[in-house]
């Protein structure tokens, strides 16, 4: 019985884009639900980043509700990368720290935009409601 | 306030014989005492008063003079309008002031209110108005196959007669209608269905408090559900009111049956309990746990549709101090657009029922903590006229006109002035056959069961927005957000869908008299609906926030906005923030802006609804927000990151 749980450990592990030797701490950090609450405007952003290396990002900025995009990321040192399902990379690669439950931003351009993200669980009346802009490959 | 009985000997006699009773105002001082609707019914022997702070002082203490004003008046007696009306509030509205003077029939309102008129102890006298419900008398019974409730299981809620509500969801397949014309309720429901903090206040004929759709959704008054019978248990000067009161028959209980079911069917739409297995669903009915709105009996209308100017002060009073944050009323005065621009205006100035309706909109008297003021929400009227009814034309109040399931006005619906915003009203038809091109919800069938019935007229379009309202304000809630009434509404307002659309080309159908035909009628209803349809989905999402566009520095942002008739205005502090220079203009539908610095900022698109050419009554001014981000770069597909 201990021989299979601790190949399921190892196993789990391997798969995890939270592996202890590329960034552990950080990466495990980010992992969860965010919510934006200081952004460049006030629209409605929430973020999941899962341990598989998969993102939704659920937005609203129109009138007409919350909008889903998918699609992967990537943690290299404290730079933080994505590129959408439908192949387009993210407008920026962002410079990344989490304190606590709050996720911070910077985007690695010009302006060094920052965006500040609060831990929390995505209202399940928003993931429902959400119509899919990038659907999963 | 005790009652002042007095029993004069003094014959009663006309306008001639007010000299005799000590007159102390020139004729013209108290010609202008005179308010309320000249051209419309009056009640006999009645009139409302409003008394001087010193009178009404003086009536408390025994120094009142009733001989002399009220001496040319046989068998008179003073009631004060509203109960209990002495607190700081009801002080500032001026409403301890106003009295109902009953008198003999023998003497004509008119002569008595000159006769009244001329004491300085009286600062206005009001005919105590008839009015008369915005409906027709028609309505049919509900014969429709009821499917169980497994095979109903595809609809968002389990009552087996959603699948024949095209007003909440339309999908077409009812002949002649359009998918997607009705309220759009359908998604909202996904986010919101309802709150019991919001309690809707029905000013019409009785709800039918024991029918078994509505029983679990009306608003209960603890203290004296919990109280003695016979006993006003919360001293709010009603005795037994439990689920509301009857203003219009004085007792506690409401009067409904086949023929008087109106306020039970606008009940239903607004918040009949939803997914409990029978009979209709609503608009804010909850989703079958008991989190659906509130609705509050406020019955002012007798069971043949009469109501009178006192009745309705009385439910707005009552309304504001027991919980209502809503005040759904589908009903008009049918003869105030005969009136001049000044008349309208003394009228809104002093009139008793306009004081308990700013009482009821005072923001004091706030029931609902998304929202700084109460709503009032009125049906336009069933006269095909272009102009809304007062008091929905009134600018505090929101007018709603009516349209079929095909999209296009109801020939019925009066349009233009004073209206403000259309909702699933429904189509007039002759025959049982067509009635599904009605509206349905609860009712008193022909047999005189509690049922279910077609309506029609904007008395039903009316309802559908109120519900929407009550929806909006159970979102806000939710969200923990707070709106003022002009925000609110300039966001119900902004949010409507595009009807003046569908009314394109040569000619269109409307449905009359159960049958399609070709017209050219509909057209002159082209651009006065209101601002669209109501669409409860777009206007919760119009609460999350205003709408954002992003760009990036030197690229040129167009933003539809859909028309030209909006005001554009970009304040310096937006303009220095996004570094926009000069003044965009709207073109097409549309507005070209570019910025050329990274920051963010707000334009506001102004714009009017309701105008009267005549400028006789007031529009109503609404807004939209629209905010611009720019950023130092934008992925292509529109993502934030």
């Amino acid at each position: 019985m201990k021989r299979i749980i601790y190949i399921t450990i190892v196993a789990l592990a391997a798969l995890t884009g939270c592996k202890k030797d590329e960034a552990p701490s950080l990466s495990r950090q980010i992992c969860g639900e965010w919510r934006g609450s200081e952004l460049a405007a006030e629209v409605g952003i929430y973020i999941s980043f899962a341990s598989d290396g998969t993102f939704e990002l659920y937005q609203k900025l129109s009138s007409e509700g919350f909008e889903l995009r998918r699609g992967k990321w990537t943690l290299d040192g404290n730079v933080l990368s994505g590129t959408y399902n439908d192949g387009e990379a993210w407008a920026a690669a962002y410079t990344v720290t989490v304190t606590g439950d709050v996720l911070t931003m910077v985007s690695q351009n010009e302006g060094a935009e920052t965006g500040v993200y609060q831990k929390c669980e995505i209202p399940g009346y928003i993931k429902e409601s959400s119509s899919v802009i990038v659907k999963s490959l | 306030m005790k009652k002042i009985l007095l029993i004069t000997a003094v014959a009663a006699c006309c306008c001639a014989c007010v000299e005799e009773y000590g007159s102390s105002l020139g004729k013209e001082e108290s010609a202008s005492k005179l308010v309320g609707n000249p051209f419309g019914e009056k009640e006999a022997g009645t009139l409302l008063v409003k008394f001087t702070d010193n009178a009404v002082k003086g009536m408390e203490d025994g120094t009142f003079d009733s001989a002399k004003v009220l001496g040319g008046l046989d068998e008179v007696s003073i009631d004060p309008i509203f109960p209990a009306s002495s607190d700081n509030i009801s002080v500032s509205h001026g409403l301890h002031k106003w009295h109902m003077v009953s008198f003999s029939e023998e003497i004509s309102v008119e002569a008595a209110a000159e006769m009244l008129s001329v004491h300085s102890e009286v600062e206005a006298v009001e005919y105590n108005s008839l009015l008369k419900s915005s409906h027709t008398s028609e309505s049919v019974d509900y014969t429709g196959n009821l499917l169980t409730k497994s095979a109903a299981a595809g609809n968002v809620f389990n009552d087996p007669m959603l699948k024949d509500q095209w007003d909440l969801v339309n999908d077409g397949s009812l002949e002649g209608a359009v998918a997607g014309a009705d309220v759009g309720v359908k998604d909202a429901w996904r986010l919101t269905a309802g709150d019991p903090r919001i309690v809707v206040a029905v000013l019409d004929q009785g709800i039918a408090v024991i029918h078994p759709d509505l029983a679990d959704a009306l608003w209960e008054n603890e203290a004296e559900m919990n109280g003695t019978s016979g006993v006003d248990d919360d001293g709010n000067g009603y005795v037994d009111d439990k689920n509301g009161y009857n203003f219009a028959e004085n007792k506690s209980k409401p009067t409904y049956g086949n023929g008087s079911d109106h306020g039970t069917h606008i009940a239903g739409t607004i918040g009949a309990v939803n997914n409990n297995g029978i009979g209709v669903s609503s608009i804010a009915g909850g989703s079958g746990v008991g989190d659906g709105v509130r609705l509050m009996s406020c019955q002012t209308f007798q069971k043949d549709g009469q109501s009178t100017s006192s009745w309705i002060a009385k439910a707005f009073y009552y309304a504001a101090k027991n919980g209502a944050c809503i005040a759904q009323c589908s009903y008009g005065y049918n003869d105030m657009t005969g009136m001049s621009a000044s008349e309208i205006a003394a009228w809104m100035d002093k009139s008793v029922e306009y004081e308990a309706l700013q009482f009821f909109l005072d923001p004091a008297n706030a029931n609902c903590d998304a929202l700084e003021t109460n709503i009032a929400v009125y049906s336009a009227g069933n006269f095909n006229n272009p102009s809304s009814l007062y008091p929905g034309a009134f600018e505090e109040c929101i007018s709603v006109t009516a349209f079929c399931p095909d999209f296009l006005p109801g020939g019925y619906s009066n349009y233009g002035a004073g209206c403000d915003i259309a909702a699933p009203g429904g189509d007039i038809v002759e025959g049982d056959a067509n009635a599904p091109s009605m509206i349905l919800s609860t009712g008193i069938g022909r047999d005189g069961q509690l049922s279910y019935v077609y309506k029609y007229g904007t008395s039903m379009a009316c309802p559908h927005v109120t519900g929407v309202v009550a929806l909006g304000m159970s979102y806000a809630l939710k969200l923990g957000k707070k709106f003022s009434r002009e925000d609110f509404i300039s966001r119900l307002l902004t949010s409507a869908n595009d009807i003046d659309g569908k009314l394109t080309g040569s000619t269109s159908k409307l449905w009359v008299n159960g049958n399609k035909y070709e017209s050219t009628d509909v057209f002159v209803k082209k651009g006065r609906m209101g601002t669209g349809a109501v669409d409860a989905w777009k206007f919760l999402m119009a609460l999350e926030g205003v709408p954002t566009y992003m760009t990036v520095p030197g690229k040129t942002l167009v933003i539809e906005v859909g028309s030209d008739a909006y005001t554009l205005e970009i304040d310096s502090a937006c303009k220095e923030a996004l570094g926009i220079s000069g003044t965009p203009v709207i073109s097409d539908g549309k507005i070209e802006l570019t910025c050329t610095k990274i920051g963010a900022g707000k334009i506001r698109l102004k714009s009017t609804v309701g105008k009267d050419e005549a400028g006789v009554i007031p529009e109503l001014e609404y807004q939209k927000e629209i905010s611009i981000v720019s950023r130092p770069a934008v992925a292509q597909n529109g993502g934030w990151l």
